[in-house]
């Protein structure tokens, strides 16, 4: 595993997972929540404009558990970039002698004997999943599938060399 | 419930409408869930070939909870191993507006 740090959440950021924002926008889409800040917005046009770091890390509360924060996902030639203020959540955890890294709310997951083989697989798991939602074409795919396609289009931008 | 059979996994999802993505990549299978006729992507299972992935042990089958759409590990569990019924699968899905 690499090295941890002893405090906990030293590195903490304040970026938001794009998995939560899409949920927090169909809560407010159906009218069960009311925004009470523009956190994401506002960060966007102060600090994330100079924030060039492709990524941050939080440390959880277990040694063998700790999350990584990316603005952008690149795997082959392709690239997925979120918006600024908006990062997509890694979390990382080694048991049962695999590495294991996953989004929790999105449910991908890549796994491996070595981190870099779980983190490159995670990459790969999350480009295949964006790429079916994003481009199957509309009359073979159910609603919920369209509805998460209108909510990834806002928050990511999508780049193939 | 520590450890589920990856035959186990393929024959399971199999029967709740699940269908392998054709694909080029030989290190994994992912399937994809279906209903009424239609692809519901953001719901699969990857299926890893490796010789490592003959048995997927729990914390490895814990992390599709979100991927299948569901919120327990018992639901995961009783997924893969099959106890749960399509029908009962779609219903849970549907209180959540997934299908």
């Amino acid at each position: 595993m690499p090295k941890l740090s002893p405090k906990r959440n030293e590195h903490y950021s304040d970026k938001t997972d794009i998995s939560v924002v899409i949920y927090a926008q169909n809560l407010l889409n159906k009218g069960y929540a009311k925004p009470i800040s523009n956190q994401y917005t506002s960060k966007t046009l102060t600090t994330c404009r100079n924030d060039i770091s492709p990524m941050r890390i939080i440390h959880g509360e277990s040694p063998r558990h700790f999350r990584n924060q990316l603005n952008r996902i690149t795997y082959g030639d392709v690239t997925i970039r979120f918006q600024d203020g908006i990062s997509l959540d890694v979390d990382i955890s080694y048991e049962d002698g695999l590495y294991i890294a996953f989004n929790d709310r999105f449910g991908v997951y890549g796994s491996g004997i070595t981190y870099e083989s779980a983190y490159e697989d995670f990459k790969d798991s999350f480009v295949d999943f964006y790429e079916d939602v994003m481009n199957l074409p509309e009359e073979s795919v159910g609603e919920s599938t369209i509805k998460l396609r209108n909510s990834l289009r806002q928050f990511t931008s999508y780049f193939k060399k | 419930m520590n450890e589920i059979d990856r035959k186990t996994i393929r024959k399971s999802i199999k029967k709740k409408g699940f269908i392998l993505k054709e694909s080029s990549n030989t290190d994994h299978e992912v399937y994809r869930l279906t209903h009424n006729g239609k692809l519901i992507p953001q719901i699969r299972v990857k299926i890893s070939r490796g010789s490592n992935y003959k048995t997927y042990p729990q914390s490895l089958w814990c992390t599709m909870r979100a991927l299948l759409g569901l919120d327990s590990n018992q639901e995961v569990a009783a997924l893969l191993n099959c106890p749960l019924s399509k029908e009962e699968y779609f219903t849970i899905l549907k209180s959540k507006n997934i299908l």
